[in-house]
């Protein structure tokens, strides 16, 4: 069948679309010039086409992308202060209400958990307290949890952060009282089971096996917290116990009426949402005193190097790293557009550019106050790995030069990235808005930050972003884990980029 | 951007079943629109606008005015299903270089490349026939010549390794990213995280991009652009980006085990091959065959522009006109690989699994494709079996292991007529132990289905899980667009709506009766994976599949 389609392909250039092609020239004098001029030289196949090409070139006047008539974007969000309801008890919620068209509604309970919030002697409490809460639902409950979310036709979601966690579920606009309740009572009277408690042990705080560089299991990235901070920017170490205690008070601090906060969004009245928020939240306690500030990490300023971890898999991992103490407001925006830049320009080295990973990527905490970990991410074959590291690191040598330039069709591309895509979709549905607004009150403790964010990132210029990049990103305070089959990226020699590790560790 | 097969539990079932068989010459008219059909339920909205330009290219419009945002998904009728053998996994790295750039995208100097373009084809030429020389040689002396460390001799290594260097020559005039770059500044942002905006199944590839509704031209632009005029630049690096993704699968044991599922359950349909391609066919792709792919199958009347958000078809339209209107319309694309499933064969299989793993149990059984009408009631049939409350989760429960089941469906991105599917009931295990009595509660819940045991309250569970999902679609227009485009790329988007409805009315009769006819020994493969194989894991997969990889003169 192969073979027959080149006879198809003889027949099929139709010669007086090649004409009407030309004929297009003459609207468009300089795409024209440079197109005609470049296929003139060709030959081969036909002046009209290129290499290796069975159809000719489609010559067209459309205009280049920068000189399209695109308008400015326009997108007013929800105001988060109009939408915020407190009931009697202190329970707070962003009610958004959506259009009597929308197809569903998200709740969410958002909770000042995660590492960062725990006290002396509760590690490790915070994910207990997670799993209980989404597993075992509310103590006292006529039905599991289980049961009423199969009813519900949903399950729930939990994502946990350093310094905040967020458990939501989708219902049907006629479940969203039912939900509600069930997401009320599980956050208000968790059923801290003693012996699910006993039994637990932490984790290895990584996913095995390895594969992709996503997610906070990223093992390299892991290894790279133990080694550069610890617990409580690491997770705590595997095979630790938790005490009912701890995980009762952290319940008592995080879970009060007032530390939780709601959100409701998409087909719901607001009347409705309030009378049965009054009512499902009516006589809960407030959190107990004192409600602890998150922990902030300390960056250890001298700390440098180079780790490597065997572990059996087909590919090699790389976390390069360091942690950062409390960023100022200030320096929240460059170094947001910081990241977008500095991750566009690992891609091309190391992906497009040499085909040696799939990804390779940078990334800049979340937390309110800034701290966490900086870090690349990426992994490859074992040839590919010890280039990955040295091209990577090639790439923060390069941005932390002061001779390098920042160009401003990067720092444009970043801005328009951040507000237009990343901003704005988080507030554009009712039932992201609704989240959204839960989760930031719960981590800043009010919605300023997140709605001043466009005003703060269009600020920022080409120069805010190299003096960023001289206090955050000095490629000597970076540490570079590796985890792999040692044995074999060891040996491995690239054909065409012949880095070695060895060559890669003495640089360190 | 490779998506993995399986979806779990049933969230992508919406994407599969379509239970209407179109008529093909009941298109509308090339020019005219199409009227809407309208799905109403309390919940349940669905109104696709179609409209076909002259040249075949069509465009569907779902209004949602609730955000000034559109999900635009360009889909390409091509998939992995088209690819020969020895040339697997060639369509998903097409769609990798069709994404360096264009002859006015992503260069600085077309004229300047052009006799780079030229020499790396005519490179490509003489070691394409180098080689057959050299294989043909060989097998002249009855010799085996093993490809897999192709390319295997000195005058190979010498035209490749001038690949690389003109292609390194080549990208001293690229703007790598552009497209992409553009969309980025311009506020839109990709189903996945991955740097490509596409991906590419067993029969399809599609492109996709959600923006401010007032810089949707920009899609238009830039992809019709590629659709007509992509060069394939950066072959070789994206060769092994290519490789990269493949291996990031083929990383997890999970997907290997999986995919050896698939190669038993019917190892000679071309759905079951891994659509990322083989390994050693990485050896061989060449830049030829892949422009063949692209000049075939690139052409407007073999695709379709879905756009669900903030955008009427009085504003889509002319944009479609100006843009993919004025490409002309090329020969029907082949379909000679459009193939009818196999018999069922007789008895049923078992695979033990030597390799490592978390202890399970997969029951998979054969049905029909997309476009037969079981298959909406089969959607409710995963939805009744899984998680803790479902029909299998409450046998395991009562055997008193402890095991979560669910239910999927392998293969879930094809419904082309007359290519199976397969549904899999998986049962996740804490220990070897249980293995065998979670079997044997997994075909006793089949066994229920089978012979009516269907408990009403289950059922309304089932049928109000799929809803939810439905109404998570509907709330999300990226996701509605792919299943939009993936409905009607496999068939016509129509079927969408009429999915919803069958699977909504389907009842308890309806599963008995599917249960019966599909869920029979004969048509049953089994399979089994534990922690601790007890015949051990044997020699290493790991060193089996790196005598697999391309050899060091890539």
């Amino acid at each position: 069948m192969r073979a027959g389609r080149r006879d198809v392909r003889a027949r099929r250039r139709p010669a007086g679309r090649v004409v009407a092609a030309r004929a297009g020239l003459v609207r468009s004098a300089a795409l024209a010039t440079s197109a005609a001029l470049a296929l003139g030289g060709c030959g081969g196949e036909g002046d009209d086409t290129l290499p290796g090409r069975s159809r000719p070139i489609f010559e067209h006047d459309w205009p280049a992308p920068g000189e399209l008539a695109l308008g400015p974007a326009t997108f007013t969000p929800t105001d988060p202060g109009q939408a915020l309801f407190e009931a009697s008890s202190g329970a707070r919620t962003y009610v958004v209400p959506g259009t009597a068209s929308d197809p569903l509604v998200r709740l969410t309970a958002a909770l000042p958990l995660g590492r960062l919030h725990e006290a002396e002697g509760e590690a490790g409490a915070s994910a207990l307290l997670t799993r209980l809460l989404t597993t075992r639902g509310a103590a006292g409950a006529r039905r599991p949890l289980s049961l009423r979310l199969a009813e519900l036709g949903t399950s729930l979601s939990a994502v946990e952060t350093l310094d905040a966690t967020h458990i939501s579920l989708d219902v049907l606009p006629e479940d969203w009282q039912e939900g509600l309740e069930v997401l009320v009572e599980l956050v208000r009277a968790p059923d801290l089971h003693a012996a699910s408690v006993r039994q637990y042990r932490v984790g290895p705080g990584y996913s095995m096996p390895m594969a992709g560089i996503d997610g906070d299991g990223f093992r390299p990235k892991v290894e790279l917290e133990r080694r550069v901070h610890g617990y409580p920017l690491a997770p705590p170490d595997p095979g630790e116990t938790v005490s009912l205690a701890a995980v009762r008070a952290l319940a008592s601090r995080s879970l009060g009426a007032d530390r939780v906060v709601f959100g409701v969004g998409g087909a719901v009245s607001r009347d409705e949402v309030e009378e049965v928020l009054e009512s499902a939240t009516r006589g809960w306690a407030p959190g107990g005193e004192p409600a602890t500030e998150p922990t902030m990490i300390e960056p250890v300023a001298s700390l440098s190097g180079f780790h490597a971890v065997d572990v059996p898999s087909l590919e090699g991992w790389i976390a390069i790293g360091r942690a950062v103490g409390s960023v100022p407001e200030s320096d929240r925006a460059a170094l947001s557009v910081l990241r977008f830049i500095l991750a566009e320009r690992l891609n091309i080295a190391a992906r497009e550019m040499r085909g040696l990973a799939n990804r390779d990527d940078f990334e800049i905490p979340v937390t309110a106050s800034g701290t966490g970990l900086l870090l690349v991410r990426t992994g490859g074959r074992p040839e590919a790995v010890a280039p990955l590291v040295r091209y990577s690191l090639d790439e923060l040598e390069r941005m932390h030069d002061p001779r390098e330039p920042v160009t401003e069709a990067e720092v444009t591309r970043a801005k328009g990235w951040l507000v237009e895509a990343v901003w704005r979709r988080s507030l554009e549905l009712a039932t992201h808005a609704s989240e959204t607004f839960a989760v930031e009150q719960v981590r800043r403790g009010s919605t300023d930050h997140l709605m001043g964010w466009p005003d703060a990132v269009r600020s920022v210029t080409a120069e805010d972003v190299k003096a960023i990049v001289q206090e955050y990103l000095d490629p000597a305070t970076f540490v570079t884990v590796v985890a792999g089959p040692l044995a074999r990226i060891r040996a491995a020699r690239h054909p065409r980029w012949p880095v070695t590790l060895d060559e890669v560790e003495a640089i360190r | 951007m490779r998506t993995l097969l399986v979806v779990i539990l049933v969230s992508a079932v919406a994407a599969l079943a379509s239970p209407t068989v179109r008529d093909p010459t009941a298109s509308p008219s090339a020019g005219r629109p199409a009227p809407a059909i309208a799905l109403q339920s309390p919940t349940q909205t669905l109104q696709v606008q179609e409209h076909v330009l002259d040249n075949g290219f069509t465009i569907l419009v779902v209004e949602d005015h609730r955000i000034p945002r559109v999900a635009a998904n360009l889909w390409i009728r091509v998939g992995s299903m088209q690819e020969p053998v020895g040339l697997h996994g060639m369509t998903h790295f097409l769609e990798h270089v069709i994404h360096q750039g264009t002859t006015t995208i992503g260069t600085s100097d077309l004229a300047a490349e052009l006799p780079i373009l030229r020499e790396i084809h005519d490179t490509e030429q003489e070691l394409i026939a180098l080689r057959n020389r050299e294989r043909n040689q060989l097998r002249e002396r009855d010799v085996f010549f093993d490809e897999i460390g192709w390319p295997g001799t000195p005058g190979m290594r010498i035209l490749r390794e001038r690949l690389y260097e003109l292609e390194d020559l080549d990208n001293e005039y690229r703007d790598f990213w552009t497209s992409y770059k553009w969309y980025l500044q311009h506020g839109g942002y990709a189903r996945h995280t991955d740097p490509v905006p596409a991906s590419t199944e067993q029969d399809y590839m599609e492109m996709n991009m959600a923006l401010p509704s007032e810089h949707l031209e920009l899609f238009f632009r830039l992809e019709a652009d590629r659709m007509t005029n992509a060069i394939l630049r950066g072959w070789e690096a994206q060769r092994f980006t290519v490789l990269e993704q493949i291996l990031g699968g083929l990383s997890r044991p999970q997907t290997r085990f999986n995919e050896a599922i698939d190669g038993v359950t019917a190892q000679v349909h071309p759905v079951y091959l891994p659509d990322g391609g083989r390994l050693r066919d990485f050896g061989t792709f060449t830049r030829a065959a892949m422009q063949r792919v692209y000049d075939d199958y690139f052409v407007p009347n073999n695709a379709a522009l879905v756009l669900v958000g903030d955008v009427t078809p009085d504003e889509a339209v002319p944009l479609a006109e100006r843009y993919f209107g004025e490409l002309p319309r090329g020969p029907e694309p082949p379909a000679d690989l459009d193939v009818e499933a196999e018999p069922v064969p007789g008895g049923s299989i078992r695979l033990d699994w030597t390799e490592p793993l978390s202890p399970q149990v997969h029951v998979r059984y054969r049905i029909p494709g997309m476009g037969h009408p079981d298959r909406p009631v089969l959607d409710l049939v995963a939805a009744l079996l899984s998680g803790p409350h479902g029909i299998a989760g409450q046998r395991l429960a009562a055997s008193g292991v402890s095991a979560s089941a669910s239910a999927d469906f392998r293969v879930i991105h094809t419904y082309r007529f007359g290519s199976p599917g397969a549904f899999n009931l998986v049962a996740q295990a804490e220990a070897d132990g249980d293995l065998a009595a979670i079997e044997r509660a997994l075909l006793s819940a089949v066994d229920d289905l089978r012979e009516g045991r269907i408990d009403a309250v289950a059922l309304a569970r089932a049928h109000k899980r799929l809803r939810v999902e439905w109404a998570e679609f509907l709330d999300n227009p990226q996701e509605l667009a792919f299943l939009v485009g993936h409905h009607h790329t496999m068939n016509h988007w129509s079927v969408l709506p009429d999915l919803i409805e069958a699977r909504d009315a389907a009842t308890a009769a309806d599963v008995r009766r599917v249960a019966s006819t599909y869920f029979v020994p004969s048509n049953r493969v089994i399979a089994v994976a534990r922690a601790q194989p007890p015949e051990g894991s044997g020699p290493s997969w790991l060193d089996f599949l790196w005598a697999e990889l391309p050899g060091d003169g890539r």
